[in-house]
């Protein structure tokens, strides 16, 4: 049984770094298209999954089974954005981009399963089909817990760019707690169980039609 | 194009490793689907051993020992037929999922998980646990340190009055039958180098009893209150070791006059931490058997609270050593080295001024002299002779001398502030041979800046200088030509 599941780690690992190198790539590739090239310049705009790696994030913490991880993060200068782009919005868009990538990563995913299914109705290689539906949730999953507005997140910069003037005070209260409730995240579900996995895999079905 | 290739490599050598890992080992030990017109099929011919309910499926046992699933619905209608086909129902097979699997697979990684992020957040309180903070940072030396009084060379009044407090320490029943009571604190002051370290180290091994040593400037912290806490831990563990010594070097780190200077963060600090110090060496609570040694090369700025008797009663100026003091202390530095014939009274006649720091150098770049002779051919054994003194003391002598005509320069010169008779400048040759010429533009105790003719300036180390010429700009200065100081005259309002 550990043995198997060191298995299933690994397999779920590979997909894992394929979508966290996309994600920190479009963060870059946003960053350059909206002037700032720091990413560039320390050889991040690539999609080589290497320049990407956290070796405690992205390979110690997946492989011991801890469902949680990162990738170094994309350093970011919105003083470096282009004129015409204030900083607030420069911010806003560079850290969408992450999410939205792995959304559209899904959605690709999924439509080439879809395709395969239906309009070819080829037998894809199993595992084939299983690399594309791991992908699939895998992506999605990835795209909805950074979109939650809970600091460290890509999420909780969407809002700092979107929020209101007045409600910075309590929103800044909040932040501060960011790590605690990103933790509490995780342990909750453990400990009470969650409906959060349905609704992936509910989002990653309908996306995949199976 | 390289750098695409790599990617590309990459990813596909990913997707390989995934379809090399599917294949090999999750060889799907789950049993295939088969179509509910098989599963009934099956059933009709008692086929079927028995099923075992999954979620919304089934898992079919065959007689002939195979598996599959099948999506049927459990339910009423379904048991019925199942049952009256001589299918047994199969509870799920808890799949050897022990206490140790389940916890492997769920516990284990939150654990880590929770781990992960208390070290996230230890990392973030820079490492220290907030209860630590308020810890002393005193080392408590070994129980008595080695050092005494015969390592001390020269300091004759000191090491008295010291072997009083020693004597205290050690005897304490005879002092107070005279009603003498024991000093609460000696302050030693002196010049950088002349012992006062060696000195507290020495009384605590003299009269054998624990030392706790802290540099005052470790009191102070970011935080307002952490100074405080350490001071009272401090004397709270010297206390629990009575009669102990604790020693606190720098004092003037927090003993500085308070009041003086602007108000900020860190003056609070300071001031709190040197509050709770005076309360600790002279409050309500009486010490029993802790002096207090605090060794300061400022005791003109101290607070004068610090000062006053009942706190630092015993006050010691260690003065500079005189001639058979030197040779003491050579002699102990000497101690076990092997000496050649030097006449160490002579010697310490020429070491005038010399701090017993400045002896320990001495002795020891002598000793590498020596060694650096040795190496000649025909050289005996290594031994200090005293050429290897004389070598050392011209060397140190050139040096100072350098120096001191550097500074008869600058002060000919009124230095740049005064500019006398307009710009100096200056030849300055460089221990390797090169030289450097400019106007002085700027100088401090360590460093000089020329500028020379071409515009380019030059930043010099004084020790690199090795002789510094004044060439043009040097005459004495008349006392009409000394204004006023540059800087001053710049301040806003009054141009």
């Amino acid at each position: 049984m550990p043995f198997d599941f060191l298995i299933s780690r690994i397999a779920s690992f590979i997909p894992v770094v394929l979508a966290l190198t996309v994600h920190e790539w479009a963060h870059a590739r946003v960053a350059l298209q909206l002037g700032d090239d720091t990413a560039l310049q320390q050889g991040r705009l690539t999609l080589n999954p290497l320049a990407h790696l956290d070796p405690v994030g992205t390979i110690l913490l997946p492989l011991l089974g801890v469902p949680f991880g990162w990738a170094k993060p994309v350093p970011v200068d919105p003083s470096r954005f282009r004129p015409d782009v204030t900083m607030g919005t420069g911010l806003l868009l560079t850290a969408a981009a992450g999410p939205v990538s792995n959304l559209i990563l899904a959605m690709l995913s999924g439509a080439a399963l879809r395709l395969a299914d239906g309009v070819f109705a080829l037998a894809l290689h199993p595992a084939a089909e299983s690399l594309l539906i791991r992908f699939t949730v895998i992506n999605l999953a990835m795209a909805l817990f950074n979109l939650l507005p809970v600091p460290p997140l890509d999420g909780s910069r969407i809002v700092d760019g979107l929020i209101p003037f007045g409600w910075r005070g309590v929103w800044n209260r909040f932040s501060a707690f960011g790590v605690f409730i990103l933790l509490a995240i995780f342990v909750a579900p453990q400990l009470f169980g969650s409906g959060a996995g349905d609704w992936v895999g509910a989002l990653s079905s309908s996306l995949t039609g199976r | 194009m390289s750098k695409g290739w790599k990617t590309f490599a990459i990813w596909s050598l990913l997707i390989v490793l995934f379809f090399v890992f599917y294949s090999l080992f999750s060889r799907d030990s789950r049993p295939q689907w088969h179509s509910v017109e098989a599963f009934q099929a099956d059933m009709e011919s008692e086929q079927i051993r028995s099923v075992t309910p999954e979620n919304g499926s089934l898992l079919v046992n065959t007689e002939d020992g195979n598996q599959y699933r099948v999506r049927v619905q459990l339910d009423a209608a379904m048991w019925k037929r199942l049952t009256a086909h001589g299918v047994r129902l199969q509870p799920p097979d808890p799949g050897g999922k022990s206490v140790w699997t389940s916890f492997l697979v769920t516990w284990l990684p939150l654990l880590l998980l929770v781990l992960f992020f208390l070290f996230l957040l230890r990392k973030m309180g820079g490492g220290q646990n907030f209860l630590a903070i308020r810890k002393t940072t005193a080392r408590l030396l070994a129980k008595a340190p080695s050092v005494t009084f015969a390592d001390v060379g020269g300091l004759a009044e000191a090491k008295q009055r010291l072997g009083d407090v020693v004597d205290f320490l050690k005897r304490p029943r005879v002092w107070e039958a005279a009603g003498a009571h024991l000093p609460r604190g000696v302050l030693l002051e002196g010049p950088p180098g002349s012992g006062k370290t060696l000195l507290a180290r020495a009384l605590a091994g003299e009269a054998k009893v624990p030392c706790f040593e802290v540099s005052a400037s470790e009191f102070v912290e970011l935080f307002v209150g952490v100074g405080a806490a350490r001071v009272r831990d401090l004397f709270e563990q010297a206390g629990k070791r009575v009669p102990a010594v604790v020693f606190i070097d720098e004092l003037d780190a927090v003993g500085r006059r308070r009041g003086a200077g602007s108000i900020s963060a860190g003056h609070q600090e300071r001031e709190q931490t040197l509050n709770q110090l005076l309360v600790n060496l002279d409050g309500f609570q009486k010490r029993q058997g802790v002096v207090v040694i605090a060794a300061t090369n400022r005791a003109d700025i101290l607070d004068a609270a610090l000062l006053r008797p009942g706190r630092f009663d015993v006050r010691l100026k260690l003065p500079p050593l005189a001639g058979e003091d030197r040779a003491q202390v050579l002699a102990i530095h000497l101690e076990g080295k092997p000496l050649g014939s030097v006449d160490l009274v002579a010697l310490a006649k020429e070491t005038e001024g010399y701090s017993g720091a400045e002896i320990d150098q001495l002795v020891n770049e002598a000793a590498i002299q020596a060694v650096r002779r040795s190496k000649a051919p025909q050289a005996g054994p290594v031994s200090i002779e005293a050429e290897d003194f004389q070598a050392v003391l011209s060397a140190q002598a050139k040096r100072r001398s350098e120096f001191d005509q550097l500074d008869a320069v600058l002060i000919e010169s009124g230095s740049q502030l005064i500019q006398p008779n307009g710009r100096v400048i200056l030849r300055a040759t460089l221990e390797d041979g090169s030289t450097v010429s400019g106007e002085l533009l700027w100088a401090d105790e360590r460093f000089l800046k020329l500028k020379g003719a071409d515009g380019s300036s030059a930043a010099l180390a004084r020790h690199s200088i090795a002789r510094v010429e004044a060439l043009d700009g040097t005459g004495p200065a008349r006392r009409e030509d000394i204004r006023e100081d540059r800087w001053v005259r710049m301040v806003p309002g009054s141009v």
